[in-house]
């Protein structure tokens, strides 16, 4: 199932996610109105906005983490609706990562990165295993692979998550304002793995505040208010001019 | 002073044979009671929690009426209520069971089930306390619900309840001397036994007394240990966490749904 999109980029690859007039609602907030979005093979977002401005229930709907009201979500050629019987089969392709990392705490560091691929993948234990140390060794921390997340600062936590999220193999990896719990010297490191991932091609969806990661690795950034896409652009064009008054003020309340 | 449990009874045994004789049936009913009782508490507890409202309304059903009956009214339903109305034959080999089973499989069933109600609302409570980000992550992983709940949910959620687990362990087996009223000789009904024998009523329930004692703090030790056993490492200790979420709902103190819990 292939999807005919306007942009340029997905001239060139196929698309992963559409995102066609997506309505949520909390009660009577409207936290999503009428968001379009189209996610390219291997392109980066990162979706930038005010907070409460929708960009975090933008991607939690993207792997249907929140229901949504109204419009279309299509990933990887399978629409997301309340009735799908595979949910977890479209999930499993998603890697999500979040703020607060929600690592499990009762299972160590590599038991934590084991389970998905061993239950819904039908990994063997050594299979899981082996997978789980080359993605732990990818983020360094393999040598942490038997404490538990309690032990852990939150920035290898953070590291954690992200290999237990690509564990799955998945197609696209979303970032819910990853860095954003951190303390400041933790930052750098989650954001390294990150840009190393963008690196080998991995197509990426994050929210996230951190300009200068936004600057070197997006292929765009969408800038988002009161529940819209206010605003699309290359990272270059967004940073140094962008077009409409909100971007301006957001832009100069985070830079400083 | 307590000589006289040392002494010959007419069947030629000792008084301390009674005692001893009557705290393996405590012991029996509570150890087999309360793995009937964690085995459907557990269960019913989770059915308090998922998302189907039957499933969910049924669990809640079990909860209200076992836990908001007292356990003598349970025993005596179990007991005298529950063989006239199976029907007759049922019934009537019910009845002829020969003691001491006629009455411990009632009192077993009684004690477990009423047991299973109240762990059931703790099961509940330990799952409601885990962060929301824990199921999060386990579906974005595209662990379904059954999985979440076995690898995820309910791990964590015993954990979070061993402290408060223990005061059902204790409350189970003082619970079975509720158990004399239907015939079975366990420890209480033999220390009344003891003491309209020899009219020694002080030393008979001192003795009985100093022995539901030692089992309270045995239990007591034997729950920190567990506690201390399945500790997450790094973690702290699982009380502290569990013990806001559980303020509101299952903490003795909260009148209402302690509802009519006398016998304890």
């Amino acid at each position: 199932m292939q999807h005919e999109i306007a942009t340029p980029l997905a001239d060139r690859s196929p698309t992963i996610v559409v995102v066609e007039n997506l309505v949520k609602r909390f009660g009577g907030f409207t936290a999503l109105n009428d968001v379009n979005l189209t996610v390219a093979k291997r392109e980066k977002i990162v979706l930038c906005g005010p907070s409460g401005s929708g960009k975090s229930t933008l991607i939690r709907c993207i792997n249907h983490i929140e229901k949504h009201d109204g419009g279309r979500i299509v990933v990887d050629g399978v629409e997301l609706t309340d009735r799908m019987a595979d949910i977890n089969g479209v999930r499993s392709e998603v890697g999500m990562v979040f703020q607060s990392f929600n690592l499990f705490p009762h299972l160590s560091v590599v038991e934590n990165c084991m389970l998905a691929p061993m239950k819904v993948r039908g990994l063997s234990r050594p299979e899981a295993r082996e997978r789980a140390m080359d993605l732990l060794r990818k983020v360094r921390i393999h040598s942490q692979a038997d404490k538990y997340p309690a032990q852990l600062s939150g920035g290898q936590q953070q590291r954690v998550a992200i290999a237990r999220a690509l564990c799955m193999q998945p197609k696209i990896m979303l970032f819910d304002e990853p860095t954003s719990a951190l303390d400041p010297e933790m930052v750098k490191e989650v954001l390294d793995t990150m840009v190393q991932l963008a690196a080998e091609g991995m197509t990426m969806v994050c929210v996230t505040h951190e300009m200068g990661f936004a600057r070197e690795v997006a292929d765009r950034v969408v800038f988002m208010d009161q529940g819209s896409i206010v605003e699309e652009a290359d990272p270059e064009t967004f940073f140094r001019a962008p077009r409409t008054q909100r971007a301006k003020g957001f832009l100069n309340q985070i830079i400083h | 002073m307590f000589g006289v449990l040392f002494e010959q009874t007419a069947d030629g045994q000792r008084y301390v044979d009674w005692l001893l004789s009557g705290l393996g049936w405590t012991l029996a009913l509570a150890f087999f009671g309360w793995w009937i009782a964690f085995a459907v508490g557990v269960v019913v507890g989770i059915g308090r929690t998922v998302q189907n409202r039957l499933v969910a309304a049924l669990a809640r059903l079990y909860v209200e009426i076992f836990r908001n009956i007292p356990v003598l009214v349970q025993m005596f339903l179990w007991y005298f209520v529950l063989p006239e109305i199976l029907p007759t034959s049922l019934g009537d080999s019910i009845k002829q069971i020969p003691p001491p089973w006629g009455s411990f499989f009632p009192a077993l069933l009684c004690l477990g089930l009423y047991t299973a109600a109240r762990i059931a609302e703790q099961v509940r409570a330990g799952i409601e306390a885990l962060p929301k980000g824990q199921t999060e992550a386990a579906s974005a992983l595209g662990l379904g619900g059954y999985l979440t709940y076995r690898h995820i949910i309910v791990p964590q959620a015993l954990r979070l309840i061993v402290p408060s687990l223990t005061s059902e362990v204790m409350g189970i087996y003082k619970n079975t001397s509720v158990a004399l009223t239907i015939g079975l000789m366990e420890l209480t009904a033999q220390a009344r036994q003891i003491s309209e024998a020899t009219f020694q009523t002080f030393t008979a329930f001192g003795a009985a007394t100093l022995i539901y004692l030692a089992l309270a703090l045995i239990a007591y030790q034997s729950m920190m240990l567990i506690d201390r056993a399945v500790r997450i490492p790094g973690s702290t200790p699982a009380k502290d966490a569990i013990e806001p979420a559980l303020a509101d709902d299952v903490q003795p103190g909260a009148a209402l749904h302690q509802g009519m819990e006398v016998v304890k």
